[in-house]
C-alpha cells in the first residue's frame, strides 16, 4: 500500500482484515505487514486457489520523506491510494506510479480513490477520469473506495490478488 | 555462531538468527521469538519465513546475498502489534555469514536491531506534523473555496476593521468603484461614501450598545471616476479573535439606476399634484369671477324683461350698462385665461420693435386712472441715465434709437401691477411708478404700493397660474394677473422681484433687457 500520509491506507487494510473502521487519524511509521488469507475461485482455468495475501502497510509519502523503494522490492502488486477529499494527493498517484514501476517493473497496479463518502458524485466522477489518464496502461483500474462504508475494499484486495497469482 | 561476533553483537542488544539457502533457521539468539510474527515458529530448523514474512518475496535478493553478489539488504522500522498498546519496532539487516570451517555452504544472517524507542518518538512526531498538515490543507481548501466564492459573488464586499480601515474587498468592488485592489485596501471606507455619517453612526451604535446593524442601508458613493451612485449595502459585524473588537462587512449592490427612477416618479407626482392644484384654483376662480357677473347680466335682464314698461328710460339705461360692464369684466376674464393658456403652451409670441417707453408708460397711467385709480394717485418718475441721441436728428433716426422691446407684452406687464398696486391699497393712497433706462441696455420699473402686503407663506408661490394670497379677503381677482406677468416678463428675457411687508404695502421691479438689434 502506498500513497500520501492520511489517505487511509491503514483504514482500508484494517476494514479488509478485521471488518473495523475507526475515524481517528493514527499515522503509520515503518511497516507492518498484515495477512489475509482468500478464497480466489476460477484462476486460471477454473482452478480455485487459496492465497495469504502479506499487505505491507507502509509509511505514508510527506513532503519531507518520500516511500523506500526496499519496502517495494519484494512485492508483486501494489495499490496506490488517494483522499478524494485532498486533490494534491490525487495529483501525487503518478509519482506514485513511476517509484513503484522503476523498482518493480513487473508489479500490477491498482488505484484506489479513497473516502469517496466525503465529496460528491459530479466531483468523484471528474476525480476518476482524471486518476484514469494518469494511470494510462499501467494500471489495472481505478476504484473509488470508502474504508468508512466498506465501499469496493475486498473489490480492490481481490482484483489484486487474482491478477498476482495468475501471474505466478 | 561465530564467538567473536556473539561477543560484539552482545551488548549491542542486537538479536539475530543465521538460515541457509533454504531459509530454514539453523542458529537464532535467545530472544529472536520476542520478534517473530509467530514466535513458536523461530526455532532452528523451521522456514524462517513463517515466523519473519518481511523475508517472503525478496528470495531473489537474499540469495544474491548468499551467493556474494549483493552486499546486503535491510528492511527498517518493522512493525509488531502483539498488544496494541506496546507496540515493538526493529531493523532487520541480512548479511552473507561464512563459517569457519571450509566448504560449508555459506549461509545468511540476519540481524534485528531493537528500535522501538526511536520509532515511537518518530510516531509522535510524524502524527503531530502530519495532523497539522491535514488541518493545514483542509484549511487552505476551504480558505480557496470562500475565496472563490467572494471572488465570483456579483455584489460588491468590503470588510473594514472597528476605524473603517479597508482590509478585505472583491473583484466586483472593484469594479463598482472603479479602484484597484491596492487603491481600496488600507484606506478609510470614506474614500468611497459621499454619506459616511449613516455608515458611521450604525458602527457606532453596534460597538456602544450591540443593538442590532441596519440590514440595509442606502447611501450615496464616490467612484474613482467622481461618479456618484446610489449603493444599497448589506451591513454585518464579525467578532474579531479580540474580544470587543469587530470587523465589519458590507455587501454593496448597485442601485443608482431604481433611484433615478424614484426620483422621477416623485417628481411627476410632485408635478400631477401641482395640475391638481391648478385645476382646482381653476374652477374656483371660474365660480367665484364668473358668478357675479353673470348674476348681475341674469337680475338686469330679468328687471328689463318683467318691468320693462313700468320703469324710466334713465333706469332702463343704467340696467344696460350693468349687463354691458358685466359682459366686458367676463370678456377680459376669458382674454386673461387664453393668454395665459397660450403662454405656458409656449404660443405666446414675442414681437420686438422700437416703443418710446416715456410715452408709453405715461399713457398707461392715464388708462388706468380713467378706468381704475380715481381714489388713488399715482405718481409716474420717468429717470433717462442714457446719453441722449442728437436732438437734431429726423424722426427716422429717432425711431432708431429708442429701445426694443414688445410694447403688448409690455402693457399687460404694467397694466396688471398697477391696477393690482390700486386694487389692494387704501382709498386715497399714492401709488410709485418708477422707470429707469440704463445705457440703452434695460428699462427698470419700479411699482411702489402701500397696499395689504404679500404674507411669506404666499410669495413663493404668487407667480402660480390662478393662486392668491390668503389676506385678499373679499377683494376680487382671478389670480391670473402676475402669472401673465411673470410670461411676459421671462418672454423678454427679463425678470421680476418683490419686496413686501404686510399692512404696510408692496414694491415690485422688473427689468427688461432691450433687444438688439442683429
Amino acid at each position: 500500500m502506498i500513497g500520501d500520509f492520511g489517505v487511509g491506507k491503514t483504514s482500508l487494510i484494517r476494514r479488509f482484515v478485521d471488518r473495523q473502521f475507526s475515524d481517528q487519524y493514527l499515522s503509520t511509521v515503518g511497516v507492518k505487514i498484515s495477512r489475509k488469507s482468500l478464497e480466489l475461485e476460477g484462476v486460471k482455468q477454473r482452478e480455485n486457489v487459496t492465497a495469504q495475501l502479506l499487505i505491507w502497510d507502509l509509511e505514508g509519502h510527506t513532503k519531507f520523506k518520500g516511500i523506500a523503494p526496499t519496502y517495494l522490492q519484494g512485492a508483486s502488486g501494489v495499490l496506490i491510494v488517494a483522499d478524494v477529499s485532498r486533490s494534491e494527493t490525487v495529483e501525487r498517484i503518478s509519482e506514485h506510479i513511476q517509484l513503484f514501476s522503476s523498482v518493480n517493473p513487473k508489479g500490477s497496479i491498482i488505484v484506489a480513490l479513497n473516502k469517496v463518502d466525503l465529496i460528491d458524485e459530479e466531483k468523484l466522477a471528474l476525480l476518476v477520469e482524471i486518476s484514469h489518464s494518469i494511470g494510462q496502461d499501467k494500471v489495472i483500474g481505478v476504484y473509488t473506495t470508502s474504508a468508512k462504508t466498506g465501499k469496493d475494499v475486498d473489490e480492490i484486495f481481490y482484483k489484486l490478488a487474482y491478477t498476482m497469482v495468475e501471474q505466478v | 555462531m561465530n564467538p567473536l561476533l556473539r561477543k560484539l553483537l552482545g551488548p549491542r542488544q542486537t538479536q539475530y538468527f543465521v538460515v541457509n539457502h533454504h531459509f530454514i533457521i539453523q542458529a537464532t539468539s535467545a530472544e529472536v521469538q520476542h520478534y517473530a510474527d509467530t514466535p513458536g515458529d523461530a526455532i532452528p530448523g523451521a522456514d524462517a519465513r513463517l515466523s519473519f514474512p518481511e523475508l517472503i518475496g525478496i528470495e531473489n535478493i537474499l540469495m544474491s546475498i548468499i551467493m556474494g553478489r549483493l552486499p546486503g539488504f535491510e528492511v527498517k522500522g518493522i512493525a509488531r502489534f502483539a498488544d496494541q498498546n506496546r507496540p515493538l519496532y526493529f531493523d532487520m539487516l541480512a548479511i552473507k555469514y561464512e563459517e569457519e570451517q571450509e566448504y560449508v555452504p555459506s549461509k545468511l544472517l540476519i540481524l534485528i536491531e531493537d528500535t522501538t524507542e526511536k520509532m515511537v518518538m518518530k510516531q509522535s512526531l510524524i502524527q503531530r506534523a502530519n495532523e497539522a498538515n491535514l488541518l493545514v490543507s483542509a484549511l487552505a481548501a476551504s480558505k480557496d473555496y470562500i475565496d472563490k466564492v467572494i471572488r465570483s459573488m456579483g455584489d460588491a464586499l468590503l470588510v473594514t476593521t472597528t476605524l473603517g480601515t479597508i482590509k478585505t474587498i472583491n473583484q466586483s468592488a472593484q469594479w463598482l468603484f472603479g479602484y484597484s485592489e491596492a487603491e481600496l485596501i488600507g484606506n478609510p471606507l470614506s474614500l468611497i461614501l459621499l454619506e459616511e455619517k449613516l455608515i458611521y453612526q450604525a458602527r457606532h451604535r453596534y460597538i456602544l450598545s450591540h443593538k442590532e446593524l441596519r440590514r440595509e442601508l442606502e447611501i450615496v458613493c464616490t467612484t474613482k471616476a467622481g461618479e456618484e451612485i446610489w449603493v444599497e449595502f448589506s451591513c454585518a459585524a464579525i467578532q474579531t479573535e479580540l474580544e470587543g473588537l469587530y470587523d465589519f462587512i458590507y455587501i454593496g449592490r448597485d442601485i443608482t439606476e431604481r433611484k433615478q427612477e424614484e426620483i422621477e416618479i416623485r417628481r411627476s407626482l410632485a408635478r400631477e399634484q401641482e395640475l391638481r392644484q391648478v385645476k382646482s384654483r381653476f374652477f374656483s376662480m371660474i365660480a367665484h369671477e364668473f358668478g357675479n357677473p353673470l348674476n348681475t347680466v341674469l337680475f338686469a335682464t330679468q328687471i328689463l324683461q318683467d318691468y320693462g314698461d313700468e320703469i324710466t328710460h334713465a333706469e332702463k339705461q343704467q340696467y344696460l350698462q350693468h349687463v354691458k360692464s358685466a359682459s366686458q369684466q367676463m370678456a377680459q376674464l376669458l382674454d386673461d385665461v387664453r393668454l395665459l393658456s397660450s403662454a405656458e403652451a409656449g404660443k405666446l409670441e414675442f414681437y420686438p420693435a422700437p416703443v418710446d417707453l416715456k410715452k408709453i408708460c405715461s399713457e398707461l397711467v392715464e388708462s388706468i386712472k380713467i378706468s381704475y385709480g380715481k381714489n388713488h394717485t399715482i405718481n409716474f418718475i420717468y429717470q433717462e441715465l442714457v446719453t441722449p441721441a442728437t436732438k437734431n436728428d429726423n424722426e427716422s433716426q429717432e425711431t432708431q434709437n429708442l429701445p426694443a422691446l414688445d410694447a403688448k407684452l409690455l402693457r399687460h406687464i404694467l397694466t396688471n401691477l398697477l391696477s393690482n398696486a390700486i386694487k389692494y391699497s387704501p382709498l386715497d393712497s399714492h401709488i410709485y411708478f418708477e422707470l429707469n433706462c440704463q445705457n440703452n441696455e434695460e428699462a427698470t420699473f419700479k411699482i411702489k404700493d402701500a397696499g395689504i402686503g404679500i404674507p411669506l407663506e404666499d410669495q413663493e408661490q404668487l407667480f402660480e397660474s390662478y393662486y392668491r394670497a390668503k389676506n385678499v379677503g373679499k377683494i376680487p381677482g382671478t389670480g391670473l394677473g402676475l402669472s401673465i406677468v411673470k410670461q411676459c416678463v421671462d418672454l423678454h428675457g427679463g425678470q421680476i422681484e418683490f419686496s413686501s411687508d404686510i399692512g404696510l404695502g408692496t414694491t415690485f421691479i422688473v427689468k427688461i433687457p432691450f433687444y438688439q438689434h442683429r
